[in-house]
């Protein structure tokens, strides 16, 4: 039987092959995402605009999934060279798929985070973005991420906080009393709480910024599509299905037929090198920097040729 | 996994590699 600990890092073979063997249950748990959200700005969106983007970047994501962070976020190029991830050939796969026409500034390998094929110092950006919790060792990938960025380079580092989902867990934690939740494993893994000493161990400057989020539901099925893309729920039994689906139903009727989760706090961090002109700097230099002199972020893969 | 990897057109990078930014221009490339 899979379990939470199966998913938040002690299990790869369940993770390359079941879990991220292709994009259904990612997009299961996107899809509550994308349609529940209340968040001014969207997520992929939001990420983005937390780092200075130099001109011609090079970046390498770790766990790019179906490269959403890059088909979401904004729309092509300025010269950036990315190098996109993933543990699993499924996703890595589709997000060569996705890359489609903008092909041209992007490469996509199979690659373990806890042991990237760069260089040291080579990279301006590294993106980790809610996948760190599902490595054997987050601090080994953090190390990682942090040797392969340059000095004054960002990391761009999400996870969730222990609040995260609360109440859709509570349902989850009610059909199977017996299993540990999930998101208690993937927030002890490497979430908010547990993740920002590891930050501080490899990176001169951490900062956590909470997305302010959460979720209105409306739909029933979209959110017993999200609890059941991953473990437990993922192998339940019919008799366990039934019971959860009862739960979700009721809810909603107690909830008059729009459910309220909590999806904040839902931190990202992203964090420097240590160099001269910030490791004085109580908090992250980002945040130091005048707003008008971002460099506007652009995507090198065009939103069209992404697959959902 | 490796030679599936290969025929799916996406390489395996193995820490065995150390690219520096001139191997990631050619991975690149090769990609293309």
């Amino acid at each position: 039987v899979t379990t939470r600990r199966d998913f938040a890092g002690g299990n790869q073979a369940y993770l390359r092959h079941v879990q991220y063997a292709d994009a259904s249950k990612l997009a299961a748990r996107s899809r509550l995402h994308l349609e529940a959200s209340t968040a001014e700005v969207p997520w992929y969106a939001w990420l983005a605009g937390q780092v200075e983007w130099p001109a011609r970047a090079l970046v390498v994501e770790a766990g790019c999934g179906r490269v959403w962070f890059w088909t979401d976020a904004a729309a092509p190029a300025a010269g950036a060279r990315v190098v996109l991830t993933d543990q699993s050939l499924g996703m890595a796969a589709g997000a060569r798929a996705n890359a489609g026409e903008r092909r041209s500034s992007v490469a996509v390998g199979v690659a373990d985070v806890q042991a990237l094929p760069f260089a040291d110092g080579i990279t301006d950006v590294v993106v980790a973005n809610h996948m760190l919790y599902h490595a054997p060792s987050p601090e080994h990938g953090v190390a990682e991420l942090a040797r392969v960025l340059r000095r004054q380079g960002t990391a761009l580092i999400s996870t969730n906080g222990a609040a995260h989902m609360r109440e859709l867990t509570a349902m989850v934690r009610a059909v199977f009393p017996d299993h540990d939740d999930t998101m208690s494993f993937v927030v002890s893994t490497f979430g908010r709480e547990t993740g920002e000493p590891m930050l501080r161990r490899h990176f001169a400057d951490v900062e956590w910024r909470p997305y302010p989020d959460h979720l209105v539901c409306h739909d029933a099925e979209v959110v017993l599509g999200y609890l059941t893309s991953f473990p437990p729920a993922e192998e339940a039994s019919a008799a366990e299905l039934g019971e959860l689906r009862s739960r979700v139903d009721a809810a909603f009727v107690a909830a008059g037929g729009v459910l309220r989760v909590t999806r904040t706090p839902a931190p990202s961090s992203p964090g420097r090198r240590a160099g001269s002109a910030v490791t004085a700097a109580p908090n992250c230099v980002l945040g130091l920097v005048p707003r008008t002199t971002r460099s506007r972020f652009v995507s090198p893969i065009s939103r069209s040729t992404a697959d959902r | 996994l490796i030679a599936q990897a290969r025929a799916m057109g996406v390489p395996t990078l193995t820490a065995d590699r150390a690219f520096e930014p001139r191997d990631v221009e050619l991975l690149i490339n090769e990609s293309a």
